[in-house]
């Protein structure tokens, strides 16, 4: 048992903030439109390999995990935790940005209009088809993601090929869904911490009265405890440890949500603070493959065999 | 970074658990049903920690000097873990051994440490830990109970409440006042329970039979050498201990076997491919692991010489969050079984599972911590 982070980790990290705060500081202002695709930063990440480090020797999944969750953690939205567990692990020949497709194809998903290649992952087999943005049909911005359907699944499907164990494809997903959705709740709880701390109401800080206090500090617990689940799940491969996270994670995030958009007031709801670049992802993810619901009935599942 | 064990620890573990299968008597779980703080287990704590203290495992954490065998942080961890699963058959003497006995090596006087040390390391100890009091509970440091110069004694005026083991005790770790400076006008001493002028009362409760005291102190005569550490030092002590206890007993572990036995009772039951019961109890593993995860980055830290942190206060939050989430898993589908009692460990659970925001610490005590040091929200109003 060891959880300090390792060199190469810390050092692979800061690389990556860096990159990610000139990307935040030159970045369009927001602008109204509620979802949000940072092409330039999602290029200059597959550019410097960030998004390669699952597979390379020297760093593996555990740095993989900690790249999705600070990426994750900002702002920004770009694809990021299909590529870092997905493609690096299991298509490293396939181009990205990568959408996922779960159960049926013809649904909208992120990252889609953007993708050169979307997994069509059902409960038996993982297929994989390039795409190009004529192939897709954007969808109302409801989510923060860029969200797209396909114009043809048929045809989609028809051009596809097996790729891999639709289990491993599966489990990866579920690894990279937990690695998101911790970072994002993080970087969340911080972004409204920062304002509570700022924001004054009857002549004190928001932050200084004990009801908002004690629910924060217990998001805080318990997006702590998610990280550390997700990133055991990346490191070990074990499939309970990935439906564990990915439920743990999916179960708590309704209630996180409520408390950050709670404590935020009307300035929360607006376009003009990024809060919804988190929650609106966030709401998303809820539901990855079979949400909450699945996860821990699976878990269970897993961990009291039927037979045993 | 590596969430596996090493084969150190592992063989270590293995050690331990080969030691709970050969020395656990047949009518253990007879006497556990009671829960770690009843005047069975204590009892059965004499007979049982002598032999965990022959085998090496009492102490092993500790110094050799101090008879033990300078086992790591990790190895301390993992003796917690399995003792909690058995149900803590160590009783009060854990509290020795994790953090009585180091706060003794650490502050006492040679004489202190010849006459307490030893005795704890052979598993012939019982102490009481004398802090709350009826107007101190989370505001500890507001304690009454005084202790007065005498020449080369104190006497001790007072009370203290909720003071578990009290009624088996022979030495109680007492926090008394010296003088009326809040935290500077506090003191330890190591009292011996047959002192004159000490009565207890054991409280009829919900977490056990003769868990929980009042103890009473009347002109009760304490040598000046029986101050732990020095006068009026008593505060810094004090965060030295609990900073070790705060995150120091494992009880996710009892919380995950409770909820294996559950669910083993409901697959006898057949009712194992109900999939709300499948969700719920998915539910209350991932709180037990989440737990676990918490407690094993503090633990992690202090193995490193970290100095205790707010992470504590994460991980004992994640701990309460877990025992609860077992406890109302049983009581939602196997209510029976509490009256039944056909699952040992599910009575001792419930009452600890109760009493987990509570004891050590109040729950919100804990949330204040994280939202002030974690989270580094004002804690004051600003005008
Ligand atoms: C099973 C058990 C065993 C125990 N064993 C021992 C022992 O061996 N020795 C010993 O000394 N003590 C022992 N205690 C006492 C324990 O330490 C206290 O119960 C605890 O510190 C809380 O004090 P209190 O019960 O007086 O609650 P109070 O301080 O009266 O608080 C009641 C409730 O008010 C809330 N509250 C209090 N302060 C704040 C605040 N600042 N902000 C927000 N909310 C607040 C919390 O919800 C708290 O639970 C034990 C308690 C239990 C339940």
């Amino acid at each position: 048992m060891n959880f300090a982070v390792p060199e190469e980790c810390t050092a692979l990290i800061s690389a990556l903030e860096k990159l990610l705060m000139q990307a935040e500081a030159t970045a369009a202002p927001v602008d109204g439109s509620r979802s949000f695709f940072s092409r330039d930063l999602d290029s200059a990440l597959e550019d410097s390999g960030f998004l390669d480090a699952a597979g390379l020797e020297e760093f593996g999944p555990m740095a993989a995990a900690m790249v999705v969750q600070e990426i994750s953690s900002r702002p920004v939205i770009v694809e990021a935790a299909h590529s870092s567990f997905l493609r690096a692990l299991a298509l490293p020949e396939w181009p990205r940005p990568v959408a996922v497709l779960t159960g049926k194809f013809d649904q909208a998903t992120r990252f889609l209009g953007v993708a050169r290649s979307v997994v069509l992952l059902g409960e038996n087999e993982a297929r994989v088809c390039r795409i190009e943005g004529k192939d897709t049909i954007a969808t109302a911005p409801f989510f923060a993601y860029p969200m797209a359907r396909l114009a043809d699944p048929a045809a989609c499907l028809a051009r596809s090929e097996v790729v891999a164990d639709a289990a491993l494809v599966r489990r990866l997903l579920l690894v990279a869904t937990a690695c998101e959705l911790s970072g994002i709740l993080k970087g969340a709880l911080f972004s409204v911490t920062d304002y509570v701390k700022n924001r004054r109401q009857f002549g004190r800080a928001i932050g200084s009265f004990q009801a908002v206090q004690h629910r924060l500090a217990m998001c805080a617990s318990t997006i702590a405890a998610g990280e550390w689940l997700a990133r055991r799940a990346a490191v070990s491969g074990s499939l309970e440890d990935a439906v564990m996270a990915a439920g743990y994670l999916q179960e708590s995030t309704s209630r996180i949500l409520y408390d950050l958009h709670q404590f935020m007031g009307a300035m929360g709801l607006t376009l003009e603070h990024p809060l919804y670049r988190w929650s609106y992802r966030a709401k998303l993810l809820l539901s990855d493959l079979g949400g909450a619901s699945r996860q821990l009935r699976d878990v269970a599942a897993i961990t009291w065999p039927e037979t045993a | 970074m590596d969430f596996s064990w090493s084969g150190p620890q592992s063989a270590f573990r293995a050690r331990v658990v080969d030691f709970l299968k050969s020395e656990l008597p047949d009518d253990w779980s007879e006497i556990a049903r009671h829960g770690p703080g009843s005047r069975q287990q204590t009892d059965f704590s004499l007979r049982f920690c002598p032999k965990l203290a022959e085998a090496g495992l009492l102490v092993p954490h500790w110094p050799k000097e101090f008879g033990g065998e300078g086992a790591t942080v990790w190895e301390h961890f993992i003796l917690g873990e399995e003792m909690w699963a058995a149900g803590e058959p160590r009783g009060p003497q854990y509290m020795n051994v994790n953090w009585i006995g180091p706060t003794i090596m650490r502050f006492g006087t040679d004489e202190q440490k010849e006459l307490h040390l030893p005795r704890a390391a052979k598993g012939q100890a019982i102490w009481c830990q004398g802090f709350s009091e009826p107007s101190a509970g989370s505001d500890l440091v507001s304690l009454r109970t005084s202790a007065e110069r005498d020449g080369d004694n104190f006497v001790v005026n007072g009370s203290k409440i909720w003071t578990s083991y009290a009624g088996l005790a022979d030495h109680c770790f007492l926090l008394a006042r010296t003088s009326g400076k809040r935290k500077d006008g506090i003191c330890i001493f190591i009292v011996p329970m047959d002192t004159p002028g000490i009565s207890v009362r054991p409280i009829p409760s919900l977490v056990g039979e003769g868990d929980i005291h009042e103890v009473f102190f009347n002109d009760v005569t304490v040598p000046a050498s029986a101050m732990l550490g020095e006068e009026g030092k008593a505060w810094s002590i004090i965060t030295y201990s609990l900073g070790n206890e705060r995150v120091g007993i494992p009880r996710y572990e009892f919380s995950r076997r409770t909820l294996d036995a559950l669910v083993a009772r409901l697959k006898e039951e057949g009712r194992w491919n109900d999939e709300y019961i499948r969700y719920r109890a998915g539910q209350a593993l991932s709180a037990c692991e989440a737990a676990r995860l918490l407690v094993y980055r503090v633990v992690d830290e202090r193995s490193r010489g970290a100095p205790p942190s707010a992470e504590s206060s994460l991980a004992r939050f994640a701990v309460i969050t877990a025992d609860h989430a077992v406890s109302n898993f049983g009581l939602e589908f196997l209510p029976a079984s509490y009256s039944n009692d056909d699952i040992p460990s599910l009575k001792p659970h419930h009452e600890r599972a109760i009493a987990s925001g509570i004891a050590s610490g109040a729950a919100e005590i804990q949330l204040g911590i994280v939202a002030q040091s974690y989270l580094e929200l004002p804690w004051e109003p600003r005008a």
